[in-house]
Formats: C-alpha cells, sequence, structure tokens
C-alpha cells in the first residue's frame, strides 16, 4: 500500500472548492462553492491510493450526501453505483436541454417544465424543484459574466 | 485612376443589370458564408441562411442567426432571435427594455411579438446596396453579430436574473464606456 501523501486533486490543496475548481472538472450542473472539500475533508491533502481509486470529479462526493452512503459508494457497492451513474445522466439531460432551451432560447421555464413533464413522463411537482436548482446552478456557475 | 475608373464601370455594368440584384445578392451571401468556413444551413426555396453562434467568452450561450433576401421588401435582413418564447409576465419590462433600445440604436431595431411571445434583432439594408458594393454584406454580418453581443446581454439579465431594465440600461452604458476607453 502506498503511504504517499499528495495535495488534494479536487481543491488543488485549499481545503474548499471555488467555481474555477468547478469549472476545470467540469461539475457546473451538480456542485457549487462551498468552504469545506468533501474529497480531502478539508485537509488540502489526500492519500495517493484514495486519489487513484476515486475520481477529484465524482460528483457524488460532496459534504451534503450521507456518510453511509458515500461509504457504500466508496466499498463499490453497485446497487449505489448503478443509481449515482443514473442520476448523473438524468442531470446532465436536464442540464443540457435547460442550456439549450432556458438560456439559448431563452424559453420560459414554465413551458420547459411543460415540455419536460411531457417528455420524461412525470410530474410537475417531480421536474419542477430539479429544474429551479439546476437554473440556479447555472447562473451561478456559467452565466457569471452575464451578471 | 484606372483603378476607380474600373470600379465606377463595373458598378454601371451593374447597374445596367439590376433585375438580378436578388440573385447576385443571394449567391455573394452563400459565397460569403462558405468562405467564411462556419457550419451554417441553406434554405434556397426561402432564400436565407441560417447559422448558429456563441455569443459569450464560455461558449455556453449560443444564438441563432438568419440572414435572409427579403423579395418583398427588397432588401438584405440579418436576424438574431433573443426569445423564443419568454414570460408573459415579464411583456411590460421587455417592451421597456426594447424602447431604450430602440431610441438608441442609430442601426438595426429590437422587434418584440406579444403573441408570439419573442423577441429578435434586426438590421436591414436595400438589396442595392450589397448589390453594388460586395463587402457590404460582410460589414451588415459582422456589425449584427458585434451588437446582438451586448443586446442578448442585455435582454439575459432582465429575461434570467430578473434585473430592472432601467438598471440594465445603465450598466450596459458603463460596459460600453469601458470598452471604448
Amino acid at each position: 500500500m502506498n503511504k504517499k501523501i499528495i495535495d488534494c486533486p479536487r481543491c488543488l490543496g485549499k481545503g474548499r472548492v471555488n467555481k474555477e475548481d468547478i469549472k476545470r472538472l467540469r461539475r457546473e450542473y451538480f456542485w457549487i462553492e462551498g468552504p469545506h472539500c468533501a474529497y480531502c475533508d478539508g485537509k488540502k491533502q489526500v492519500n495517493f491510493d484514495f486519489a487513484n481509486k476515486v475520481n477529484a470529479d465524482e460528483w457524488f462526493l460532496t459534504s451534503d450526501v450521507d456518510q453511509q452512503e458515500i461509504q457504500r459508494f466508496l466499498n463499490g457497492d453497485q446497487e449505489i453505483i448503478n443509481s449515482v451513474r443514473q442520476h448523473e445522466d438524468y442531470i446532465n439531460y436536464l442540464a443540457n436541454y435547460l442550456m439549450e432551451n432556458y438560456v439559448s432560447r431563452a424559453i420560459n421555464k414554465d413551458t420547459i417544465i411543460e415540455r419536460l413533464c411531457v417528455e420524461l413522463q412525470s410530474t410537475k411537482s417531480e421536474i419542477k424543484p430539479i429544474v429551479n436548482g439546476l437554473i440556479e446552478q447555472i447562473k451561478i456557475n456559467l452565466l457569471d459574466s452575464h451578471k | 485612376m484606372i483603378k476607380k475608373i474600373k470600379e465606377n464601370f463595373k458598378i454601371w455594368r451593374k447597374l445596367k443589370d439590376i433585375k438580378n440584384r436578388k440573385e447576385h445578392v443571394w449567391t455573394t451571401l452563400k459565397k460569403y458564408h462558405k468562405e467564411s468556413g462556419n457550419n451554417y444551413g441553406t434554405y434556397e426555396k426561402e432564400k436565407y441562411i441560417e447559422i448558429c453562434f456563441s455569443i459569450d467568452n464560455n461558449n455556453k450561450v449560443v444564438k441563432k442567426y438568419i440572414h435572409h433576401i427579403d423579395e418583398q421588401n427588397d432588401s438584405l435582413k440579418s436576424i438574431v432571435y433573443i426569445s423564443e418564447g419568454f414570460d408573459s409576465d415579464k411583456a411590460k419590462d421587455i417592451l421597456i427594455l426594447a424602447s431604450h433600445f430602440n431610441s438608441l440604436m442609430n442601426k438595426g431595431h429590437v422587434i418584440v411579438n406579444t403573441d408570439k411571445e419573442t423577441i429578435s434583432m434586426e438590421y436591414r439594408i436595400p438589396l442595392l446596396i450589397p448589390y453594388l458594393y460586395e463587402l457590404e454584406i460582410h460589414n451588415q454580418c459582422h456589425d449584427h453579430y458585434n451588437h446582438s453581443r451586448d443586446i442578448v446581454w442585455a435582454f439575459n439579465r432582465l429575461l434570467i436574473f430578473d434585473e430592472d431594465p432601467i438598471f440594465i440600461m445603465v450598466d450596459l452604458m458603463k460596459k460600453i464606456k469601458e470598452r471604448v476607453k
């Protein structure tokens, strides 16, 4: 086992994740900047073996996820890994849809939610909070130059 | 001197063949876009070219541009769609912002369609101009794109960030002043 310690590849040794880190790791649809890096647990450094095993851009590894679930994920629990990957695809799909329709074509939010409900065969109450959250993230992480 | 005579002769020859200006400008417009190396769509029957450009530094906001030979109005039009379905609750602010632009712009105008809930910005010149001076096609496409960046920026602040049109205009003026410095 390698005992080598390296600077955290996610926060680059700051102990917190900022907008630049989010852009570098292309996680604009998943994270917002925060005071605590979940990858190194704010310690600024990580074990080389850990960095080798878990990618720095692993979106699921964040401060607001239940520790037990993170442990199951790190231990290779197939059920949770599949669910994480599925959720990642879902968020990417929704975010790209919003980038194209809400941001580029400037179609209003309600129309987009209605179209998504039809397309994903889902309900308004299910889609609306996700869309609202994603729009906020897009505004903060991607449209800061428009502010 | 000889060059100028040649140019004048060329224009004179073109004026004799003025009936063909639509076809000529359309061919030149297609040639211009082909040479630009960008991806675009050509609509022969309707005589327009559709092209998408990113308008921000992050390449995240992409807008659709149309360069159109308007046979009815005998003009070359450049259109950008700013919104393809805005929130009707924001119609009042959108009209205020559009009227600010329309009173300040010396070229082009912002068109708000409250029925279809669309916003577009249009440049229009008589076909005779690009027919006689081909460089005008480049000038129109180029100026229209550059101008649209500020207008899209302003409308995005209203449509996405819910800001007041007056503050948006004040910030835009500052932005332009800093750029000119």
